[in-house]
């Protein structure tokens, strides 16, 4: 099967034509400039992963009615709709400084949720 | 209160805090004006990454970029004016310039060397691609969209419909999603998307959600709300055609189709706009036509990065600082009007001098796959270089080397020798 797959490690974005077998092994891969966009591409044909970026209620801010998050690392995309169910429900406090983890290991993934931005 | 600066900014988005940090560097006094209640501009509701890869070098979403830069400011001396509204600028005989503004304590008036117009770029409406059909609620921008659910916890609407493939339609594609609303499609006037490759695929591919090209919405159907829309596509003159009308029932109409400087501050000032940009024309410095009134970001050229509206707004707030410290002189002599041919839409600055290396910034028009840059001067070829691809959604850098400017005359024009 053949597939058309942006690299997104870099400003570069090289867009990769790749072949795979059934066993979705790279047989073929054309396109990128540099090895990390084969390394994108094994891990985009088999398991893709984002970065995943939403929004928490908070409470006692000054101007702010919601915080934005992001995950610290590129998260399974199929872990991505179970984590937007747990930060729907979650309510943090201000003060938060950018960083602050809000959610530790999130759906046993190793990754955290962490704030974007601080909020007085 | 101290009502002289060296140099005044107006606005603080990444534009305006990144030449506030470079300006300040250069031990002069500065004022930055922002008229929201905070610092960060549209970033802070551009909750997604994707920005700093250039600048920062790593990938950082939109209120990451701008803490950054708000703590950067915040080691600086600059002196921040927020939920203040700049109502006009004027200027003396000795080439000090005055900014008035207002806020809850009244109007007050600054008088400065040097102005950095960093404001940004406002959404083009309904009204502007005259979309027929009633008038109904339920008809937004994707950035108003963008701030009721990432910011104000609002939700616009259920079932959505999004006119116009740029990167915000797309990232509110995928947003939408995300909360749970129902994106039924993307329509696209142009034959090809608009926006980024990278957000075509984690927007839209990832969420199944279908892009339709050469279509465009041609009534807006409903009593108090948005019922449905009515699209149609277009032929090559970007015309509808008759019987291909098709009516998706929605409850919510997100635009997504283009973004306009906004200069009427400046333009009241008497700064010339190039209607190609509808930003100031500025010289290699980013100074405008009026000397000390300096231009960067958004309001000057709308760019796709804001990297590099952080790159451009640190070069002009330096050379803002240097102009108002006496330093340098507004560049008036030994320059060269640079002109652009179709597809090239427009070139950032439209002057360069002559001796020195020149970095002109510009987009074209349509996507060429394959094609090379020629320059040249009062119809002599100075410069060629190596083919490449060229798309609309992505701004370009020429840079040409001094060496070869000093064989210019009076003028460069740069245009694109189509290939096989």
């Amino acid at each position: 099967m053949k597939m058309r797959i942006c690299c997104t490690t870099c400003p570069n974005e090289c867009e990769l034509d790749v072949e795979i077998d059934e066993n979705k092994k790279i047989i073929q891969a054309t396109g990128n400039k540099c090895p990390r966009g084969l390394t994108f591409a094994e891990k985009e044909v088999v398991d893709p992963e984002r970065v995943l970026a939403s929004t928490v209620k908070v409470d006692g801010a000054k101007h702010n009615a919601l915080l934005p998050v992001r995950t610290n690392e590129a998260l399974p995309l199929r872990l991505h709709f179970n984590v937007m169910h747990q930060l729907e429900t979650m309510h943090v406090h201000a003060p938060i400084k950018m960083g602050d983890v809000i959610i530790h290991n999130v759906c046993d993934s190793g990754i955290d949720v962490i704030a974007s931005r601080n909020i007085d | 209160m101290n009502t002289n600066y060296d140099v005044i900014v107006i606005g603080g988005g990444p534009a305006g805090m990144a030449a506030a940090i470079e300006a300040s560097k250069q031990n002069t006094s500065v004022a930055l004006i922002e008229r929201n209640d905070e610092l960060g501009g549209i970033l802070n509701q551009c909750i997604h990454p994707g920005f700093g890869l250039k600048y920062f070098k790593e990938e950082l979403t939109g209120p990451e970029y701008a803490q950054r830069l708000i703590n950067e400011l915040q080691e600086t001396t600059v002196k921040v004016f927020l939920s203040s509204m700049v109502l006009s600028i004027h200027h003396d005989d000795n080439q000090t310039h005055y900014v008035t503004f207002i806020n809850e304590e009244g109007n007050t008036t600054l008088s400065t060397k040097a102005i950095i117009l960093a404001m940004g770029c406002r959404e083009r409406t309904r009204g502007e691609i005259k979309i027929p059909g009633s008038r109904v609620a339920g008809v937004f921008t994707a950035g108003l969209a963008q701030r009721y659910i990432n910011m104000d916890n609002f939700k616009p609407g259920n079932r959505f419909v999004i006119l116009g493939s740029g990167d915000i339609g797309l990232i509110m594609a995928r947003r939408l999603s995300l909360e749970g609303m129902k994106v039924l499609g993307v329509y696209e006037l142009m034959p090809y998307a608009n926006g980024l490759f990278r957000n075509i695929k984690n927007c839209l591919d990832d969420f199944n959600i279908p892009l339709h090209l050469s279509t465009t919405v041609t009534k807006v159907i409903g009593k108090d709300r948005v019922e449905a829309v009515e699209v149609s596509k277009v032929d090559e003159n970007l015309q509808p055609i008759p019987g291909t009308e098709e009516v998706i029932p929605c409850d919510t109409l997100l635009l997504s189709i283009g973004l306009i400087p906004e200069n009427e501050i400046s333009s009241k000032a008497g700064v010339e706009l190039n209607p190609a940009t509808n930003g100031a024309y500025v010289n290699e410095r980013f100074e405008t036509n009026i000397p000390g009134i300096f231009s960067c970001g958004n309001v000057l050229h709308v760019h796709d990065l804001a990297d590099n509206v952080t790159a451009e707004a640190n070069i002009t707030g330096k050379n803002a600082a240097l102009y108002a410290l006496g330093l340098t002189s507004s560049i008036r002599d030994n320059t060269l009007v640079v002109h652009v041919k179709t597809p090239i839409g427009y070139s950032v600055p439209s002057s360069i001098i002559k001796n020195e290396n020149a970095s002109i910034f510009f987009r074209v028009r349509k996507p060429i796959s394959n094609a090379v840059m020629v320059v040249t001067s009062n119809g002599k070829e100075i410069f060629r270089g190596n083919a490449k691809e060229y798309k609309p959604s992505i701004m370009e850098c020429q840079i040409i080397p001094s060496k070869i400017l000093s064989e210019a005359n009076d003028e460069i024009t740069l245009s694109l020798e189509e290939g096989e």
